[in-house]
């Protein structure tokens, strides 16, 4: 048969349509995918290829996640053999990567790879410890976390030995603890004295700095106090000093300066008096003036919750018997004093003076002064006082006089 | 005259220029208070927006919090929990947005180097990873005596990632693993120090088989019995589309159920919609009156298919946590109700295809049936597909395939045998029907009797392959929100009119058809 154009017309878009449509048949039926690079494992920092071989020259991308993110590889040229280079920044981590090639949204292969942390690089040791004061006694520990790293800052692997260490006066330690949940940690107790404890920690040849721990008295047990004073004479002048003996716990610690103490006075007349200091060795010291009459103080004294002393007790003598008293020829002038003390000196300046003015036809009242050269003189002015009967009763340190049916 | 003709061009230049200097003036003054008011809201330093805010809500266990070190307490728990999930959030947001806002919040100085690698390369290549993960199960391994490190196992994490290149999604995929974790206590928050992720072997999902609903061999069994659905699809007439609102009235449901029950009917579709019942913080109301229909219905011996997620149509990556939460709310209370025969994730989901992506809304479906099994393990799940096309997708997901059909009636033959052999599972017809809304805006349209004959016919079919089959609708309705079909008065009409009880009550005759439907 002569072939004639008509034939070529009918056959050649017959053909061309059936080498066109075997060609897309054949791309979407056969890519497949294999990984050629076999080893599963990698330490940190070396380089990572992942090395695909298709079925057919493709494109192909490449989805990389890793606990920090996720990323694509694209391939850059159309080849049956595919490499792709995970980022360097991927490959410091440890850890899982999963990988999935795919192309045009198929995926055609995934997988795993695993990174492992690289000791040789220069390790880190990252140190918290806490609580930063313990007691001493051997009940209250102090905890010691080590995250040792390698130079890519991913934690060591599991049981490398971190070598714990501490010091506290003449006792060194050292333990070795594996690394267990990323960290290596342990329990430091505090030992029978106070004072002051350094740690540190070792891993491979990398030692962290050095930390520093304060072991603390326990809490104080029952002590002593004292009252040390000038004269035993209640004259409202000079100041009594209360102080305790060495505050110490239970096992003969010196409690930590600053302790407050509080002193508790009761006198006699039911009130309550308070001082307090706080203790510098061990020692609280407080102060309080002299009451102004004759007196007999209760003391005891706390370490607020914890501990408390033995009551004491101290009397205070009256400075004087009596003083004399003189009014003016109306009256209205009182003067009071010489006022002398215990040694028939006058009394310090400053001591108070009360009176108290009664009388039928008006309230009580009371007007109080301080000595001055052991003197005090009260003016009862003739606008406030109308002449009259009043009774008169003056009080000086604690001791009494009463003039009855003065008439101003 | 010229020399007038100057001053006065002089003056007014000057006076001019006098207004044009104080104006800069007065322009410069104004930037440099705007300068200085300018800068980070002072409110920022509370990190309101990360701190106070739902963002994230992936279910958090503490599977064991007992530690060699230190007896945890509910507080820090809580803390760890909130911390840990933000610090997932932020670095989702980061690869998503390639901008590492708030890394700094949850990860320490030496970590958040980590995730501004990724940040860099995937900006330079144009990248973007939308990612979430559904549960995290954790084992506590440490917390230290100060309360200031913690380490812990974050077991079996399953992260589902959407990677898009220049906008355009080129793969989807997910991701098993197990993560360690260091996180320090640093400024009031806990952050990541050391994130570790190992292998997690998944484990083969291991559904309980249940007693209540099952399938088998194809066939629906209840209670051990076989099932056969002659349902209805179901809205009160005055209150189409919005049976849980304000108008809510347990009485007329329960009239109308007495009319299924009267018209032999066994099975009734309704409608839960994600919005009205309040997104992942379910309204507790509308959660009881869910529960009280389900009792009505139990009484009038029903079987409800309890359509989930109406009116939901966003399926992105970072809401999947939201819809878990508010399914997980909706289905835990009703896992051993009597009533309910299905939970249909959700309506027609396939007509979303083109505005969201058919991967994005298959993953979203996907997941959210691993979701309700893990939820409720007694009830079937479904999706009610639009077409019959659509009825394969996910087919080993769901316990029955259910599609509607309002195509042309003499197509659906041949498209039925077809789809009966593409599975295994029972086909339920889940929607199909008619409008007779023949009349002002469609005077070529269906009369009622139109409507009848077509029902008679799809009876037939239902009849010869002996179909589970729930027509749309009971009634005629009177008002229907434009949410539905759109503003357009005569797409609205139409949608009125698929009833087999008009609006006055009265019984159409396509009702005869509906009721006592053929048993198999």
């Amino acid at each position: 048969m002569k072939v004639q154009y008509r034939h070529i017309i009918f056959i050649l878009p017959i053909l061309l349509c059936i080498g066109f449509t075997t060609f897309v048949l054949q791309e979407e039926k056969a890519v497949t995918a294999t990984l050629i690079t076999k080893p599963k494992f990698y330490t940190a920092g070396e380089v990572v290829q992942c090395e695909f071989l298709l079925t057919l020259p493709v494109l192909t991308q490449l989805h990389i996640q890793s606990a920090y993110g996720s990323t694509v590889l694209f391939s850059e040229v159309v080849a049956k053999e595919v490499v792709f280079n995970i980022p360097r920044y991927i490959v410091k981590k440890r850890g899982v990567v999963n990988y999935t090639l795919f192309h045009n949204g198929e995926v055609l292969d995934t997988g795993i790879y695993t990174v492992h942390p690289n000791p040789k690089t220069t390790l880190q040791l990252e140190t918290y410890i806490g609580p930063p004061s313990i007691i001493a006694g051997g009940v209250d520990y102090t905890m010691q976390v080590e995250i040792p790293t390698d130079g890519f800052d991913n934690p060591l692997a599991e049981e490398t030995p971190v070598f714990l260490n501490h010091q506290f006066l003449d006792i060194e330690r050292s333990e070795v603890v594996p690394i267990k949940n990323m960290i290596a940690w342990k329990n430091i107790y505090s030992y029978i004295p106070s004072g002051r404890m350094l740690l540190s920690s070792t891993v491979h040849d990398v030692t962290a700095k050095e930390f520093a721990i304060d072991v603390f008295a326990a809490q104080p047990v029952s002590f002593q106090i004292k009252a040390n004073r000038k004269h035993h004479y209640a004259d409202g002048n000079q100041i009594t000093e209360l102080s305790t003996t060495i505050i110490r716990d239970q096992y003969g610690n010196v409690v930590t300066d600053g302790t407050w103490v509080s002193f508790i006075i009761n006198p006699s007349n039911g009130m309550q008096l308070q001082t307090g200091g706080t203790t510098i060795n061990g020692i609280a010291t407080a102060k309080i003036l002299h009451p102004d009459h004759k007196e007999q103080w209760r003391i005891k004294a706390f370490v607020t919750g914890m501990a408390s002393s033995a009551e004491i007790m101290i009397q205070y003598r009256p400075v004087l018997e009596t003083y004399p008293v003189q009014f003016s020829e109306d009256h209205r002038h009182v003067t009071i004093g010489p006022i002398l003390s215990f040694m028939k000196q006058l009394i310090p300046d400053g001591a108070t003076v009360r009176l108290k003015i009664d009388s039928e036809s008006r309230a009580s009242e009371t007007k109080i002064k301080t000595s001055n050269n052991g003197k005090v003189t009260f003016v009862l002015s003739e606008d406030f006082y109308p002449s009259g009967q009043y009774t008169f009763t003056i009080t000086v340190l604690g001791v009494t006089q009463e003039f009855k049916n003065v008439r101003l | 005259m010229n020399i007038v003709m100057h001053k006065t061009i002089y003056r007014s230049l000057r006076i001019a220029s006098f207004l044009a200097v104080n104006a800069l003036v007065l322009f410069g003054i104004g930037r440099m208070f705007v300068y200085l008011n300018s800068g980070a809201d002072r409110s920022s330093i509370f990190h309101e927006a990360v701190t106070h805010k739902d963002t994230y809500l992936p279910n958090l266990t503490w599977e064991n919090t007992e530690n060699p070190a230190r007896p945890i307490e509910e507080q820090a728990l809580k803390e760890i929990k909130d911390d840990y999930l933000k610090a997932w959030y932020v670095r989702q947001l980061a690869l998503q947005t390639n901008d590492s806002i708030g890394i700094s919040d949850f990860y320490t100085q030496s970590a958040r180097k980590n995730i501004t690698n990724y940040i860099t390369d995937n900006k330079a290549k144009g990248i973007t990873i939308e990612a979430t993960t559904v549960s995290h199960t954790i084992d506590l391994d440490f917390y230290s005596a100060d309360g200031q490190v913690v380490v812990f196992t974050d077991r079996g994490v399953k992260e589902y990632q959407q990677v898009y290149k220049e906008k355009q999604l080129i793969l989807d995929t997910e991701v098993y693993a197990t993560y360690r974790v260091v996180m320090l206590l640093e400024d009031g928050f806990w952050k990541i120090r050391h994130l570790v992720k190992e292998r997690y072997n998944v484990p083969k999902p291991q559904f309980k088989s249940s007693t209540i609903t099952s399938v088998e061999e194809g066939k629906i069994f209840v209670d051990g019995v076989e099932y056969f659905i002659r349902g209805i699809n179901y809205y009160p007439k005055e209150t189409p589309w919005d049976m849980f609102g304000s108008e809510f009235d347990l009485d007329i449901i329960a009239n109308d159920f007495e009319v299924i029950k009267a018209a032999n009917l066994n099975t009734i579709r309704i409608f839960v919609p994600y919005l009205d019942f309040g997104k992942e913080n379910v309204n507790a109301e509308k959660q009881d009156r869910l529960k009280a229909v389900l009792d009505i219905a139990e009484e009038k011996q029903l079987k409800v298919v309890v359509t989930l997620f109406d009116f939901y149509g966003n399926y992105a990556v970072q809401d999947w946590t939201f819809t878990h939460r508010h399914a997980e709310q909706i289905v835990t209370p009703l896992t051993t109700h009597k009533a309910i025969l299905a939970w249909d994730i959700k309506n027609e989901p396939n007509l979303d295809f083109d505005s969201r992506g058919k991967t994005q809304v298959v993953a979203w479906l996907k997941e959210m049936s691993l979701q309700l099994r893990e939820f409720d393990p007694n009830h079937l799940i479904t999706i009610g597909w639009s077409d019959i096309q659509s009825a394969p997708i996910l087919e080993d997901e769901v316990d029955i395939v259910s599609f509607h059909y309002y195509q042309k009636i003499y197509d659906f033959e041949p498209q039925y045998v077809q789809l009966q052999t593409q599975t295994d599972k029972p086909i339920v017809l889940q929607e199909f029907g008619v409008s007779s809304n023949k009349g002002f805006w469609s005077p070529l349209g269906i009369s009622e009797e139109g409507q009848a004959a077509y029902y008679k016919i799809f009876q037939e079919h239902i009849q010869k392959y002996t179909i589970h089959s729930m027509p749309w609708t009971l009634y005629d309705f009177t008002k229907v929100p434009s949410s539905v079909v759109g503003k357009l008065p005569w797409r609205k009409d139409q949608q009125k009119h698929f009833g087999f009880i008009d609006k006055k009550g009265n019984e159409k005759p396509a009702f005869q058809y509906i009721s006592n439907p053929p048993s198999p």
